[in-house]
Formats: C-alpha cells, sequence, structure tokens
C-alpha cells in the first residue's frame, strides 16, 4: 500500500491516475461497446485500480501537496491530498468500484451501453480531480465537467426528448455558476485563490454573499432544494442505472464535501448564527416538501428520487447546525445514503428490466419470485426509515441530537419538522415495500413471469445492503475513525445515542407510520393507496396538486421570468438593429459609393491621388517641425 | 562658361522630354528620348561625373533607343503613330506650361529659403575601384537587373512569336 | 555557424542557378520539373531562414554581414541579414511556396516564363532584405517592379496589359519620388549607407539642410507607400490584383507589396524614426488605408478586387503598427505581415480554386459554393476568422500585439480605432464568404467540383498554418522574449 502511494505522492502522478487513468478507461470502456462481459470486465477492473488508489490514498495517513505547472501560462493546479479529501477519494472509488458493475451489467444488450459507461468513468475522473484540487478555480474546472457528462448520459437515447437533459443541465448550471460567484467572492475575502489559504472567514458583508452562493452551488449540486427538480424528472427518462450513480452516489458525495469544507473550514459559522439557522431551513424545508411529494408517487423511481432530495434535506440540517454532532451526522447520512440510496435504486432498476416498468400500480406481491430483492429492499427501508440498529438509524440520531442542540431559538421546529419528515419518510417506504413484495402476486401486463436471474445485478446490491448492517453494527468506525478529521470533536459520537428520550421518540415516530399505513390499507384496500387520506385531505390536496403542476417548482419560475425578460430584449434588439442595420451600414455605403466614384480606373486621377499623398505628407512633417 | 553649357542643356533636355510625350510619332518620341539622354550626359560631364556620362550616352542615348526602335518596328505597321484615343491635344497643351510654372515655383521657393545647394564631394577614386570595393550589392544588383530585363523582354516576345 | 550562413549567400545565388537550369535544358524537361524546383527552392528558403533564426538566437548573433564574392572578408558589409530579415524571408518563402502550388493548376502554357520571372522575383525580394545601402535597396526595388510587370501583363489579355500599365506609370512615379529623396540625401552626405545617414542629418543648424532632409524623408515615405499600396497611393492595387493570373496575384498581394513597400517604410522608420512627424504620417496613412480599403473593398463585385482592397486595408494596418516607433510595434507589424501572407494566399488559393472550377470570379454570379466545394469553403471561413481576429488563429494574435503595441507607446487613441476598424475588416469579408460560399447555389454551378489537387493541398496547408500559428503563437512570443527582442 505504501508503494502505491509513493507513486502517487508526486502531483503529476496523482492527477495522471486518478484522472487520467478513469479517462483512459472511459475510451476503452467506450470501445468495449456492447460487448458485454469485456465492458463488464474494464469496469470491474477499473473500479478495483481506481479502489486501490483510493486505499493508499486514505490509508497512508499522509498529505499529497503539489502544485502542477500547466503550460507556463501560470495556470497551476494545486493539490491537496490531506485526510478528508483522500477519505473522500476513497469513498467515491469504493462506491463506484460497486455501482459501476451493476451499471454495465444493467446496461447489457442496450445500444448505448458503451457511451453510457464512457460517460460515467468521465465523471469518476472530474470527481476525483475535484477532491484533489486546493485552488478553487481548478477544481471549479472539474465540478463543471460534470456538467457535461450530466448532460451527455441524461441525452442518451433520448434524443427527441430532451428537455428533462436541458433542465437537469440549466439547474446544476445555474447551480454551478453560483458556486463560482461564491468562489470569486470568498477568494477575493480571503486573499487567496486555493482551500488551504482560506480558513475563518466572517460571514458579514460580502462574506454573506460569498457564504451563501457557495452553500447554495455545493448543496445544489446534490439535489437540495431549490435546484432539485431536475433528478424527479430525470428518474423519468434517464435509465435506472444512472439514478443509481449520480443522485443516488456521486453528486452526494461531491456536494457535501464541499458544504463541510465551506462550514468548517473556510467560513466560520457559530451554530445558532443567522448564517447557521439559513443553512438550518434551508435543509428543513428540502426534508420535508420532499418527502411530502415522495409520499403521493406511484412510480417507484420517481418516490426514490424524491426521497434522495429529501435525505439531502437530513444532511443540509445536520451542516447547518455547524455543530461537531451535526457534522458527523451530516457525513454519516451521506454516506449511509450512498449505501441505501444507491442499493434501493439499483433495486428499482433491476426490477425495471425484469418487469418493464417501475409503476407500482402494476405489480405487486413479487415476494415469493423476487426473496433476495425484497431482503435487501427491506433492509434499505429500514435503515432509511431510520429503524434502530440500522445504519440510517445512528445518523438520523445524531442530526436529531445536532438539530436539538443548536444554539438557535428555532431548534425546537427543527426537531420537529425532522421528526415529521422522519414520519413520512415511514409511511413512503411501508407503501412502497408493501406494495411491491406482499399480498396478492399482480404482474405487469405483458410481462409473463419474474425471476430473480442475474447475478452481476444482484451482487451489487447484497453488498450494499450487507453494507447497511455493517455499518449500524460498527458505526463508531465511520463517525468516529473516519470523519472525525472533519468534525474535531473531542468526545466520541459514535455507538448507541446518548439520550434515551431521542430514541424513544424515534421509535414513536416509527410506530406512528405504521399504524398510519394500517390505517390507510384498510381505508383504501391496498398498501400502494396507503398513502391517499394525506393526499387528499383538504388542505393538502390543493398544495399538492398545485405541485405537481409544476407550480412550485423554480425552473418554471425561472422559464417565465425568461420570458418576460425575452420580450423586453426584442424591443431592445429591434431598436439596436435599426442602428445596426439601417443606420451604420448606410453611412457606410454612401462613403463607400463616393470613394469609388473617386476611383475610376483613370490613370491621371491615379497620379493625381499620389501627389496628394505626399502632400499631405509633407504638410504633416512640416507642421510638426516649423 | 560651364553654367551656360549647363542651362543650355538643361533646356534642352526640358524641350526634348516634352517633345517625347507630345509628338504624336512614336519613332520621332524615341529619338527625343535619346535627345534628352545625350543632354543629361552632357549635364553629367560638366558636374564632374565623366564615367556617369559615358555609361549614360552608350545604354540611353545608344542601346535603349536602338532598343525602342526594334521593338516599334516589330509591333507597329507603317505608320507607327499614337493611336487616336491616346491623342488628347487638349491635355498635352497644358504639360509645357505646367512645367515651366512648375520651374519657376521652384526656384523662387528656393531663393526665398536662401537655399544654397551643397556641393557633392567629388570622387578621388578610379570608378572601377568604387565600383568592385565599395559597390558590390550594386554589381550583383546590376547583374540580375540585366537578366531581369532580358528575362522580361523575352517573355513578351514570346507570347508576340506565338501568336503570329 | 559558417555553413549555415553560406545558405544565406545560397539565398541570393540560388534561384539564378534554377533560372540558368530552366533556359539551358530541354524544354519538355524544364516544363515538367520547373515549377516542382521551384517549390524546392522556396522550401529550402523557408527552413534555412527559420534555422538561421533560431541559431542566431541561440547564439546571441544579431546580424551577419557578408558579401557576395569574396565570402569570409572581415569587414565586408555589402549585405547584412538580421533576424528581422530572417522572418521577412520566411516569409517571402511561404508566399512564394503558394504561388507555385496554384500555378501548378492555373498556369498550363507559360510554365518557363512564369519559373524565369519568379526566380527574378525571389532574386529581387532577397537582396532588398538584405540590402545595407539605400541605392542598393534601390535597385532591387526595380528588380521586383521589373518582373511584377511583366508577370501581370504576361499572358497579354487586354486588362492584362491595362493593369500592368497602370501599375508600371503609377509605380514610376513612386520611384521618381524614391530617387528624389535618395538623391537630395547623397547631396548632403556623399554615401547612402544605413550607416551613414540617419538622424546624425538632423544635427545641422543650417536650416536649408534640414529642410533637404525633411524632404527627402517625405519622398522617400511617399515613394515606398505607392510601392506598399498606402491610401492616397494605392490605386494601381485593384487593377493590378484583378488583371493578373492567381498564382501572381498571390504573389502580388502576399508579399511584393510588403518587401517593396512596407520593409522600405520599416528601413525609413529605422533611419528617421526619431523624427515624431514620421510617426503621424505613419499613423495617418496607416488609419486612412486601413478604413478606407475596407469601405471600397465592400462594394466591389470581383473577387480579386475585394482582395486587392482588402490589402490596402491590411497594410494600412501594419502602417499603423510601424507608427508606434517601439521594437513592439515591428514585431506586430512583422506578425501581420505573416498572417497575412498566410490568409491572402488561402483568399486568393479560393480564387484560383473558383476560378478553375467555376471559371466566374463575379461574386454577384456565384453562390452556396460550400456544397460544392467544402474544402475551398472551410479554408475561406478559417481564412477569414483570421483576418477579422478571431482567437485562437493568427489573425488575432498579430493584431492584439499592433494594438498593445499602439497603446504602449501611449497612442491610445489610435489603438482604439485600430481596433474598430476591425469591424470594417469583417464586414467585407463577411459579404464575401456569405455571398460566394453560402446560400443558395447558383443557377449553373451543379456540377461544380472541390479544387483540384495543388490547389486544395494548399488551401489545408495554410489553414493548417493559419491554425497552428494561431495555438503556437504564445510560445513563439515566450520564445521572442527570452531572445530578448520583446
Amino acid at each position: 500500500m505504501n508503494a502505491v502511494f509513493e507513486l502517487l505522492s508526486t502531483g503529476h502522478n496523482l492527477l495522471l491516475f486518478t484522472v487520467g487513468l478513469p479517462v483512459i478507461f472511459a475510451f476503452a470502456v467506450w470501445a468495449a461497446g456492447k460487448k458485454d462481459i469485456l465492458r463488464t470486465a474494464v469496469t470491474a477492473v477499473a473500479g478495483i485500480v481506481n479502489l486501490i488508489f483510493g486505499c493508499a490514498l486514505y490509508f497512508a495517513k499522509a498529505e499529497i501537496a503539489d502544485t502542477v505547472k500547466m503550460t507556463g501560462f501560470g495556470l497551476d493546479i494545486d493539490i491537496l491530498t490531506d485526510e478528508f479529501s483522500a477519505l473522500f477519494i476513497f469513498l467515491t472509488a469504493a462506491a463506484f468500484s460497486v455501482i459501476g458493475i451493476y451499471c454495465s451489467a444493467w446496461l447489457n444488450s442496450k445500444k448505448y451501453a458503451g457511451l453510457f459507461m464512457f460517460y460515467l468513468f468521465i465523471s469518476l475522473a472530474m470527481i476525483n480531480g475535484a477532491f484533489m484540487c486546493d485552488s478553487l478555480g481548478a477544481m471549479l474546472f472539474f465540478w463543471e465537467g460534470l456538467l457535461c457528462t450530466l448532460f451527455g448520459m441524461l441525452l442518451i437515447n433520448n434524443r427527441e426528448n430532451y428537455k428533462s437533459a436541458v433542465k437537469a443541465l440549466t439547474l446544476s448550471g445555474i447551480a454551478d455558476l453560483l458556486m463560482m460567484l461564491g468562489i470569486i467572492i470568498t477568494a477575493y475575502i480571503g486573499g487567496s485563490s486555493n482551500m488551504s489559504g482560506l480558513s475563518g472567514l466572517e460571514v458579514k458583508g460580502a462574506g454573506i454573499a460569498g457564504f451563501a452562493c457557495l452553500m447554495l452551488g455545493a448543496l445544489g449540486k446534490s439535489g437540495c432544494m431549490p435546484f432539485h427538480s431536475w433528478i424527479p424528472e430525470a428518474a423519468g427518462s434517464a435509465p435506472a442505472a444512472f439514478m443509481a450513480a449520480f443522485p443516488g452516489a456521486l453528486e452526494k458525495l461531491l456536494g457535501i464535501y464541499l458544504g463541510v469544507r465551506v462550514m468548517t473550514q473556510i467560513y466560520s459559522v457559530e451554530s445558532g448564527s443567522a448564517a447557521s439557522i439559513a443553512v438550518m431551513t434551508l435543509g428543513a424545508v428540502t426534508l420535508v416538501c420532499a418527502v411530502a411529494m415522495a409520499l403521493i408517487q406511484k412510480d417507484m423511481k420517481k418516490l426514490l428520487s424524491y426521497h434522495a432530495v429529501s435525505q439531502v434535506g437530513y444532511m443540509v440540517l445536520g451542516l447547518g447546525s455547524a455543530l461537531p454532532v451535526g457534522i458527523a451526522g451530516a457525513l454519516f447520512h451521506m454516506l449511509n445514503n450512498v449505501i441505501y440510496k444507491s442499493a434501493l435504486f439499483m433495486i428499482a432498476g433491476f426490477m425495471e428490466k425484469k418487469l418493464g416498468t417501475t409503476d407500482l400500480r402494476s405489480f405487486s406481491g413479487l415476494f415469493k419470485k423476487m426473496p433476495v430483492t425484497a431482503v435487501c429492499f427491506t433492509v434499505c427501508g429500514f435503515s432509511i426509515a431510520g429503524v434502530p440498529g440500522f445504519n440510517g438509524f445512528f445518523s438520523k440520531e445524531l442530526i436529531f441530537d445536532a438539530a436539538l442542540e443548536s444554539h438557535c431559538k428555532l431548534n425546537y421546529l427543527f426537531y420537529a419538522l425532522a421528526l415529521v419528515g422522519a414520519f413520512m419518510t415511514a409511511v413512503s417506504f411501508l407503501k412502497m415495500g408493501r406494495g411491491a413484495f406482499s399480498g396478492k402476486e399482480q404482474l405487469p401486463e405483458k410481462v409473463k413471469t419474474a425471476d430473480e436471474k442475474g447475478l452481476l445485478l444482484k451482487l451489487p446490491i447484497i453488498v450494499m445492503s450487507a453494507l447497511c448492517v455493517v455499518f449500524g453494527i460498527f458505526n463508531s468506525v465511520a463517525v468516529d475513525g473516519w470523519f472525525a478529521c472533519a468534525t474535531g470533536a473531542e468526545e466520541k459520537l459514535g455507538g448507541w445515542p446518548h439520550s434515551a428520550l431521542l430514541v424513544i421518540i424515534s421509535v414513536c415516530v416509527l410506530l406512528l407510520a405504521l399504524a398510519d399505513h394500517i390505517y390507510g390499507c384498510k381505508k383504501t384496500g391496498k398498501p400502494i393507496n396507503a398513502a391517499d387520506h394525506i393526499h387528499y385531505a383538504p388542505v393538502l390536496k390543493q398544495i399538492y396538486s398545485a405541485a405537481e403542476k409544476g407550480r412550485f417548482d423554480p425552473y418554471n419560475w425561472i422559464n417565465g421570468i425568461a420570458q418576460g425578460f425575452s420580450f423586453v430584449c426584442v424591443k431592445i434588439e429591434q431598436g439596436v438593429s435599426f442602428v445596426y442595420d439601417r443606420a451604420i451600414p448606410g453611412i457606410v455605403k454612401k462613403t463607400g459609393d463616393m470613394l469609388h466614384r473617386s476611383d475610376n480606373g483613370s490613370l491621371s486621377r491615379y497620379l493625381a491621388g499620389v501627389l496628394l499623398g505626399v502632400a499631405v505628407a509633407a504638410v504633416i512633417l512640416l507642421s510638426k517641425v516649423l | 562658361m560651364e553654367n551656360i553649357i549647363i542651362y543650355v542643356s538643361l533646356a534642352a533636355l526640358l524641350v526634348c522630354g516634352v517633345l517625347a510625350v507630345m509628338l504624336r510619332s512614336i519613332i520621332k518620341d524615341a529619338i527625343c528620348l535619346a535627345a534628352a539622354s545625350a543632354a543629361l550626359a552632357i549635364i553629367m560631364y560638366t558636374l564632374g561625373a565623366p564615367w556617369a556620362a559615358l555609361f549614360e550616352v552608350s545604354v540611353c542615348a545608344g542601346l535603349i533607343t536602338v532598343i525602342f526602335i526594334s521593338g516599334i518596328s516589330l509591333s507597329h505597321d507603317t505608320k507607327a503613330e499614337v493611336r487616336r484615343e491616346y491623342d488628347d491635344k487638349r491635355r498635352m497643351g497644358v504639360l509645357p506650361v505646367v512645367l515651366v510654372v512648375a520651374g519657376i515655383v521652384m526656384i523662387g521657393a528656393g531663393a526665398a529659403i536662401h537655399f544654397e545647394m551643397p556641393v557633392a564631394q567629388r570622387l578621388v577614386q578610379d570608378f572601377r575601384e568604387v565600383f568592385w570595393n565599395s559597390r558590390q550589392a550594386d554589381i550583383w544588383g546590376q547583374i540580375i537587373v540585366m537578366l531581369t530585363g532580358g528575362t522580361a523582354i523575352s517573355v513578351l516576345i514570346k507570347e508576340e512569336k506565338k501568336k503570329s | 555557424m559558417n555553413m549555415l550562413n553560406l545558405t544565406v549567400h545560397a539565398m541570393l545565388a540560388l534561384p539564378l542557378v534554377v533560372l540558368a537550369a530552366n533556359n539551358l535544358l530541354a524544354k519538355q524537361t524544364a516544363r515538367k520539373i520547373a515549377l516542382y524546383v521551384c517549390a524546392a527552392v522556396a522550401f529550402f528558403q523557408i527552413a534555412s531562414s527559420v534555422t538561421l533564426f533560431v541559431m542566431y538566437t541561440r547564439y546571441g548573433i544579431t546580424h551577419y554581414d557578408f558579401n557576395i564574392f569574396d565570402p569570409g572578408q572581415v569587414s565586408a558589409d555589402y549585405f547584412s541579414v538580421n533576424r528581422l530579415d530572417l522572418f521577412l524571408m520566411v516569409c517571402i518563402g511561404i508566399v512564394v511556396f503558394v504561388s507555385v502550388m496554384l500555378a501548378l493548376e492555373t498556369i498550363k502554357d507559360h510554365k518557363r516564363s512564369y519559373v524565369n520571372l519568379l526566380m527574378c522575383l525571389l532574386l529581387g525580394m532577397n537582396g532588398m532584405v538584405m540590402a545595407t545601402d539605400l541605392f542598393s535597396l534601390y535597385v532591387f526595388l526595380e528588380i521586383v517592379g521589373i518582373t511584377s510587370f511583366v508577370m501581370i501583363a504576361m499572358f497579354r489579355s487586354k486588362v492584362g496589359l491595362e493593369g500592368s500599365f497602370k501599375y508600371l506609370v503609377v509605380s514610376s512615379l513612386g520611384i521618381v519620388l524614391l530617387l528624389s529623396g535618395l538623391a537630395l540625401i547623397f547631396m548632403q552626405t556623399g554615401t547612402l549607407d544605413f550607416k551613414a545617414i540617419g538622424e546624425s542629418l538632423l544635427d545641422t543648424q543650417d536650416s536649408s539642410r534640414r529642410a533637404l532632409t525633411y524632404s527627402a524623408v517625405v519622398l522617400m515615405i511617399s515613394g515606398f507607400a505607392v510601392k506598399a499600396g498606402a491610401v492616397p497611393f494605392h490605386s494601381w492595387l485593384p487593377d493590378a490584383h484583378q488583371s493578373a493570373d492567381t498564382a501572381v496575384s498571390v504573389l502580388l498581394s502576399g508579399i511584393v507589396i510588403k518587401i517593396a513597400g512596407i520593409y522600405g517604410l520599416i528601413v525609413v522608420l529605422d533611419l528617421f524614426g526619431s523624427l515624431e512627424a514620421v510617426r503621424i504620417i505613419y499613423q495617418v496613412i496607416g488609419l486612412v488605408s486601413t478604413i478606407t480599403g475596407a469601405v471600397l473593398a465592400a462594394r466591389q463585385h470581383h473577387f480579386k478586387r475585394i482582395a486587392a482592397y482588402s490589402s490596402v486595408s491590411q497594410m494600412g494596418y501594419i502602417i499603423l503598427a510601424l507608427s508606434s516607433g517601439t521594437t513592439l510595434g515591428v514585431v506586430g507589424a512583422a506578425a501581420h505581415i505573416f498572417s497575412h501572407a498566410i490568409f491572402k494566399s488561402t483568399l486568393f488559393s479560393n480564387a484560383a480554386a473558383i476560378h478553375e472550377e467555376v471559371g466566374v470570379l463575379d461574386v454577384t454570379k456565384l453562390g452556396g459554393l460550400e456544397k460544392k466545394m467544402p474544402i475551398t469553403a472551410f479554408s475561406s471561413v478559417i481564412a477569414f476568422l483570421s483576418t477579422a481576429g478571431v482567437p485562437p488563429f493568427c489573425g488575432f494574435w498579430s493584431k492584439l500585439l499592433i494594438v498593445i503595441a499602439l497603446w504602449k507607446s501611449g497612442d491610445t487613441v489610435w489603438a482604439g480605432a485600430a481596433l474598430a476598424a476591425s469591424i470594417f475588416t469583417a464586414v467585407y469579408f463577411l459579404r464575401l464568404q456569405r455571398k460566394v460560399f453560402f446560400g443558395k447555389l447558383a443557377d449553373g454551378m451543379q456540377d461544380v467540383r472541390e479544387a483540384k489537387n495543388s490547389i486544395g493541398f494548399i488551401e489545408a496547408a495554410l489553414t493548417a498554418v493559419t491554425v497552428g500559428a494561431g495555438l503556437l503563437f504564445p510560445f513563439a512570443l515566450q520564445y521572442l522574449q527570452t531572445a530578448g527582442i520583446i
């Protein structure tokens, strides 16, 4: 391991191996294309190689700080892999090696397989690059590179219906622009364009703008509101493999990485300060609204994508508390999400492959035919709901703790909102799980039978579900071991939560959710409709229908503003084009005609011209000399 | 004495030059050019550049005139006159007037600013020495000029031969 | 090092060898290989000039003085070559190469004559940049002039003769002005060596002598400006370009007006540049040329006339660059000479291609050729982008250098004017592109095919050079900085 670390320890090599190598693999896997076995093999090899590098970087417990010169233009990339970024490279590598195999297997016999994996690998290269850059400009470059791959992946197989790709690009692009603005302001205030050179800036004056832009940009990348609306829309049109990789895993890692850096290192945020409250509000709002939308979804992928957004809300809530327990909770929750969310998306993709659809209304009772899947789903569902013993429980408890302990006056409100979120999460997962797997068996029309074949598809799911359990048991390894570098906590935060009261409240919420579910089942008869009484409740009905129409979608707001703006622009354009199309060319043409008439081919005129020139030169010289 | 010779030659130069432009018969124009060159050669000799005068007379008044006349005879029929459309008596009539007026103006201007012509240093060396030792670039240039001139003429005449 | 220096001697002598061979060999053989040998000579010139430039920079040599007849004579300085001259010789080589490539396709009957004249022209231009004495400069200038006249008239078309004649007359007036200027200087110093004349002539208290020097400066500038095609001395340019065969127009526009005219202006700047009036004259001439050339180009119908007025406009740019009076200005002018040579050559290659395939060069009759001649259209667009100053092509860098040079020497207004004048450049060029290549396919153009071999090849090569030079320009600038030039 040390040897590998030595290999990586110069800036050039690091760049080459963690960024360049995935790019080379990208081309290899594109070339492998539709040859399924070859493609999967290349993916596996690449995942393992990348994982080795990630392990080497993290477990060597040493920093690499270097500067890579780029063509001598003064564009140097400063590289710094301290413990925190090395950890993230390691986690990304681990996630990628599992998810990558799943993606490649899922794409079997699809004609865009090679292209999709190509984009995925380039994304990995970009993410690795983003993690290891110290200079913010270079990090921005890598960050924005993901926009291209995002767009590409959404456009695959979807050329006619490119609207969701454009939406994703627009929202992500705006988030990135905000981040760029934030970087510029922060660099200006802090006087350095490297992350290591910025520390402890105050959130005052320009700092407010810088902090806000940076946080919005970073968290927006992971899908926090208001940049979230492309994820559910992509769930409809993009391949399920994409959902597993991107909103499930990779984007969270990236966004939370920068979020933690901003909160803990670059800016100094006190718990209970206005900045902290703002961030926590953002998290709470995201949390509640997204899970409320998730509740009413009937399509599995859409439901899961709303959940992904909601879980990001939890992370932001923890982050915003600016307490070590909150940061640790956020980071651990991020890790857990990477594990179980990607597993859930992978399950959805698996079912899509087998059944042809993920509409929950079209199938049910698949426990007998797909037992392993059902078990994994149950494990992940318990984790995400926060059932004690699983990893999600521990991270949620940490976040609840942080919400309560934060020094602001609204901490009870935040806690209450978090609980509401937990309630609705549990309800929707009960709905989904029971709806899909229990009850009378029913398959979608046109599907004769369902089975569980496909080892390479199942194995990643099983691995991830197992990790849920593992991290539930060994949570202190992560919380106190891995994430301590960021939280800077003295006390041990892992292990069973300190406050028994909180645990009891959480368990009560879960039981409440179960009761609600049973009530809903009795009322409507089918588990899938168990949440309908919430959906069609008096006030909520109107809110929900407005949301479905997209009234709350910031993207549509942007579109509306854009249309008004474009009207004004058209008017200005008409005025300007008059000047450019008529006035100026008219003058030029008249001048040209005048000159043209004087240049008529007559030799004597030519000679006269020469003499005129001599005269002019003489006049100028005389005027200067006398 | 020298001054008289210079002034007379200058006048001859002017007159022959104007005639060369204004006469209708091309052969007469060529002969006037030769006379102008001869006048110029006299001026050069009188100003103390005998070798320049020698070259001027032999090349310009001699060789060039020969080439002109052979060119004219090759290209024109017996009358050898300037074509009607190029013969504009009115414009031509202006030329001597313009020249004389310009001359008067320049002399007047020169006198007004108390113009004294600096005298160029007389060359005491033999021209061959000068030519070889200090003007080698010019030798090379002259060789190439002659080659070029020959090439140019042969290109132009070759087309004539091809056509006819 | 000495071996390399011999290549400079070769550049003054090799064309003569080719000339002799061309005339002494049997007609058929000569016709077949003459053009290829010319291309080889041009290539040799490019290669050796570049090598010498690099060598000189490496060893810190600023110039090399030599003598044709006794090489190695220590104090000989009949010819002198410094790095600017080497750079200009590279440009000469490039344009001659392009002209030969075009001639392979466009000149069918008079190959030997063309080669003869081309070699004389090459000699004349090389001699001009290497001369150390105003009179030698004049002699080689005459060589350039004679060969250009004849090359334009070579094909004996009526319009060719007319264009050549007008060029001859106007150029003669220019030469008269130049010679008068030389005479006025000679009267005072008895020598015309670059080293002996210069601002020292102005040290005298005698006002009449100073007046003579000033007159000489004005006359010399006018003479060279005629040759360069600056406004208002430019009138011969369009007629000469239009009537000549494309291979000859490339030479004229691409390099002759620069070496005969601009190089002369550089020499005058070198000698008398400390006179503020000289710089102001350059500024005025430069700006007027840029704008007038562009405005007039927008009204023309004939492809080559548009190109000719475009040359006038670009010469204005170069003269503006010179007007800054600094080394950076000269470097900018040299860079623009290079860029302009490349894109003018591309433009004329396109003209040759169109003329060969379509037979018509009137832009009102052409249209939509992009579908039939994609390579030509593409190279034309790249040339346009380079002319307009769009990064990353080399035209952008040379224009940038010019603007920076003007800015740094304090003429911020002129720098701004130069920038604004770029818009005019874009106007006429866009019009040309749109009319010729884009839009609806004109009638009778259905069977038009892509340009033939060597024309297509040279278009592609020039496009590659435009892009490559543009991308490598920053490195070239760095190299020049380390070489201490800027």
